[in-house]
């Protein structure tokens, strides 16, 4: 009896001493992994970034917490997450502000390069449109009337995506809209059908059902390829236009994070955007679904960036 | 009609009625508590939502969203700490009502004043939703700026009777208004280079500091005992009696009303209303002077007013999709989720669930009415506490509220700052009220003028263009002519009967 539980208790001496020993030779992820959200809780980043810690802890086997660091429209969040240790336990949701904002203010933490890109989750393409009952029906009679008079187009603040496309349209086109700055979609669509501005820069989620009704015009998708919930609405690039506008939000890391961690975290990511249900939910909070993984996702970022760049150095928007 | 009796049957069973009764009390403890807002309540509920069936799902958004309102009266009347910008108002006349041992009369009138904003506003949602949203439409960027100038006319009315201090209050109040990104060169204004400033300076830490944490400071030496310690008894019942409530009857209606209203343009926001009820409630009263030092009907009108916005705002967010405030921003995310899609076929392609949605709001404005006022008598004795444990309790929460609100050490600076220059404001005998007021209000005036301007492309005009325009402008001359033309007719009366 004594011995037998002596022996039990060394026993679980060395095995405890085993599980102390380990973590050298453990395998990531063997605690939670942290996600920095730039943005504040309840915001349209911050419900994606719950969605994918929830499907995420199944196939990266470590809950996935995140951690809100909102301000300075999101370069708070994204220093965060370029200052973090490159150890896999720290990562984050990035966009275009990534690449925008080091434009602007030399002085930010970070650039393209800060980041290790574990993979794009999902992509909103740009859209120009108009109220139902106006008088253009494609970009090209819109555009033929902004020449002879001035019409004014929203966006949602200097600097951002769309407020970026906005002015390649103007250089490639060659006319001069009166741009008007706005909160958010909402206050721009209440005034765009109220009748007080011609158009509206936005992104398609948020236009898809007010075009379903009839009551908003699409003119133009700025992606590369035909929208799935607007097939009829001509890409930019048909109708002659280089431009490509879009809020696309991803997951990346601070750069310099183990080869091994980083592609833990890309299966995991690709898993969860396979699970059927994760697609569903997704479907639901009208978000679509764009996985672009590693290369792909650095090289989808490496094009915007040179497309501001270049804009930039032609137009500098301040 | 089948519709609206299906809804009617969806809303007794009794999992519909739990989830209500969950969704009324976390919206409770949202509002209440300053680091809460209602919009995260409701954005954190969202995903509870995924596995309910869509009618449920609803109900649990509906009912935190109304009662959170409601939650950050309580902390607004017994420790001058709003939980929202949405019950600054109320704090004004609520707070010196518990001094005096009236915290529970106080509680109980914001009650009655909710429910009837919230009840009137959801028959205003159920019969004239469609209509009215078209009519919101109409109002562009220079309507809102004669609103926003009408909602800062209330600064007037919270002066503590010295109009320059006021002024330079307020003067100081828009001036931190400007701090920050500006939407329309792009450039970060007076930020001093802290990142921390780009957004603006947060609302939340400038409320809680300015109204109390500096009253905390007071508490904690001694000047502003509250009732002078334990001495004062908290009295009486909690609802206000009849004649008090016929006698405010008036205000009520009129505060649901211009809840309601406010309620359904999208971009003037709840504060808004609650500011213009009060000072509306304030010009109408035979006792103006009275407001400010502990008038029950100066918290019966904001609070009627700010549950009004409840049902109005989800107006334009149901027929045409476009939110008329943050939290119904997060709402339509809830209900596209469930597959729902705003816009003016929600009321005929899923009328039984929109109805039960409606009812929902109903049931949930009673469900908080019967919380508040079994618990109002209790928490009301929070005046009892002495200062010396009271004061620095607030102090505390404060800190904990301001620092959850953005996970930011900056915030906690900001909000002992505020503290600090509140107190000192409050001794010099500078009202805080219309910094704060100005600080809520100077954003939505300047974005919206120079939204304006940038429309007309800097014509002036502009602001003298629309028959809206000078509707609202002939209500904000009425407003500042009245109490010159009821002092006038006073005297005469005077001059007649002597």
């Amino acid at each position: 009896m004594h011995l037998k539980s002596s022996l039990a208790a060394l026993a679980f001496a060395a095995s405890s001493l085993a599980i102390f020993v380990s973590p050298s030779y453990a395998e990531y992820p063997e605690k939670p992994v942290e996600m920095i959200v730039p943005y504040g809780a309840g915001g349209s980043t911050d419900v994606l970034a719950r969605l994918i810690a929830e499907y995420g802890e199944k196939y990266l086997g470590q809950p996935m917490v995140v951690v809100n660091r909102p301000g300075a429209g999101g370069q708070i969040g994204f220093s965060a997450i370029a200052a973090a240790k490159p150890d896999g336990y720290t990562i984050g949701w990035i966009n275009s502000g990534i690449l925008t904002s080091p434009i602007v203010r030399p002085d930010v933490t970070f650039n393209i390069d800060s980041f290790d890109y574990i993979a794009n989750i999902v992509t909103d393409p740009g859209i120009l449109a108009v109220a139902g009952t106006a008088d253009y029906a494609t970009l090209e009679d819109f555009l033929k009337a902004a020449k002879e008079k001035k019409l004014t187009v929203s966006h949602e603040g200097i600097g951002g995506g769309d407020h970026l496309a906005v002015l390649q349209l103007e250089n490639e086109a060659d006319v001069e809209f009166n741009l008007v700055a706005f909160n958010g979609d909402a206050e721009a669509k209440a005034a765009l059908l109220g009748g007080h501005i011609d158009a509206i820069e936005g992104n398609v989620s948020e236009q898809v059902e007010l075009v379903e009704d009839g009551q908003v015009k699409p003119l133009v998708v700025w992606a590369s390829k035909r929208n799935a919930d607007l097939p009829d609405t001509p890409t930019g690039k048909e109708l002659g236009y280089n431009i490509l506008a879009s809020s696309s939000r991803g997951l990346g890391g601070p750069k310099g994070m183990d080869e091994d961690v980083v592609s833990k975290l890309r299966e995991a990511m690709v898993k969860v955007t396979e699970d059927a249900d994760f697609q569903a939910d997704l479907k639901k909070l009208n978000m679509p679904l764009d996985v672009l993984v590693g290369d792909e996702y650095r090289a989808f970022m490496q094009e915007q960036d040179e497309g501001y760049k270049k804009l930039w150095a032609e137009s500098p928007w301040q | 009609m089948e519709a609206i009796l299906a809804a009617a049957a969806n809303i007794f069973e009794p999992s519909t009625l739990l989830v209500l009764m969950i969704g009324t009390v976390v919206g409770l403890f949202v509002g209440a508590l300053p680091g809460l807002s209602s919009t995260m309540g409701v954005a954190l509920c969202i995903p509870i939502t995924f596995g309910m069936d869509p009618a449920n799902a609803l109900v649990l958004l509906g009912a935190i969203y109304t009662s959170s309102v409601f939650g950050g009266s309580i902390t607004a009347i017994l420790l001058r700490t709003p939980g929202t910008d949405a019950s600054i108002a109320t704090t004004f006349d609520g707070y010196p009502m518990a001094q005096r041992g009236e915290g529970a009369q106080a509680i109980g009138m914001a009650l009655v004043a909710s429910l009837v904003g919230g009840v009137f506003s959801v028959f205003v949602l159920l019969f004239v939703a469609p209509p009215l949203s078209r009519l919101a439409l109409l109002f562009g960027p220079q309507e809102y700026v004669y609103l926003t100038i009408f909602g800062m006319i209330s600064i007037l009315g919270v002066s503590g009777g010295n109009p320059t201090k006021a002024f330079i209050s307020a003067a100081f109040g828009l001036l931190l208004a400007t701090v920050g990104f500006d939407l329309f060169t792009g450039y970060p204004r007076l930020t001093f280079g802290q990142d921390e400033l780009f957004e603006g300076v947060p609302l939340l830490p400038a409320l809680i500091g300015i109204f109390s944490v500096s009253q905390a400071i007071s508490l904690c030496t001694g000047e502003a005992d509250i009732g002078a310690g334990n001495m004062i008894k908290t009295k009486g019942r909690t609802l206000p009696a009849w004649s008090v409530i016929r006698r405010c009857g008036r205000t009520l209606f009129k505060s649901s009303l211009i809840g309601s209203a406010i309620g359904i343009l999208p971009g003037a926001g709840t504060s808004v209303a609650a500011f213009i009820s009060y000072d509306e409630a304030r010009r109408r009263s035979k006792t103006p002077e009275a407001f400010g030092k502990g008038e029950i009907e100066g918290v019966a009108a904001p609070e009627a007013a700010n549950n009004a916005v409840t049902g109005g705002s989800l107006v334009p967010a149901l027929t045409l999709g476009i939110p008329g405030n943050a939290v119904t921003a997060v709402f339509i995310g809830g209900l596209t989720i469930h597959g729902l899609v705003p816009g003016p076929r929600l009321f005929t392609d899923h009328a039984e669930i929109v109805y039960t949605l409606i009812f929902s709001l109903f049931l949930a404005n009673l469900a908080f009415a019967a919380l508040g006022l079994f618990a109002a008598p209790w928490v009301a004795r929070v005046v009892k506490v002495p200062s010396a444990v009271l004061g620095p309790t607030i102090i505390v929460f404060s800190i904990i509220g301001s620092y959850a609100l953005r996970n930011s050490l900056f915030d906690v600076w900001l909000v002992l700052g505020f503290g600090v220059l509140g107190y000192f404001m409050e001794r010099w005998r500078i009202p805080g009220a219309p910094l704060v007021i100005a600080l809520v209000l100077g954003p939505i005036l300047e974005t919206n003028l120079r939204r304006s301007l940038q429309i007309s492309g800097g014509d002036w005009m502009i602001f003298f263009t629309s028959p809206l325009s000078y509707a609202i402008m002939a209500l904000i001359v009425l407003t500042l002519a009245y109490p010159v033309f009821a002092r006038r007719q006073k005297n005469r009366r005077e001059a007649n009967e002597s």
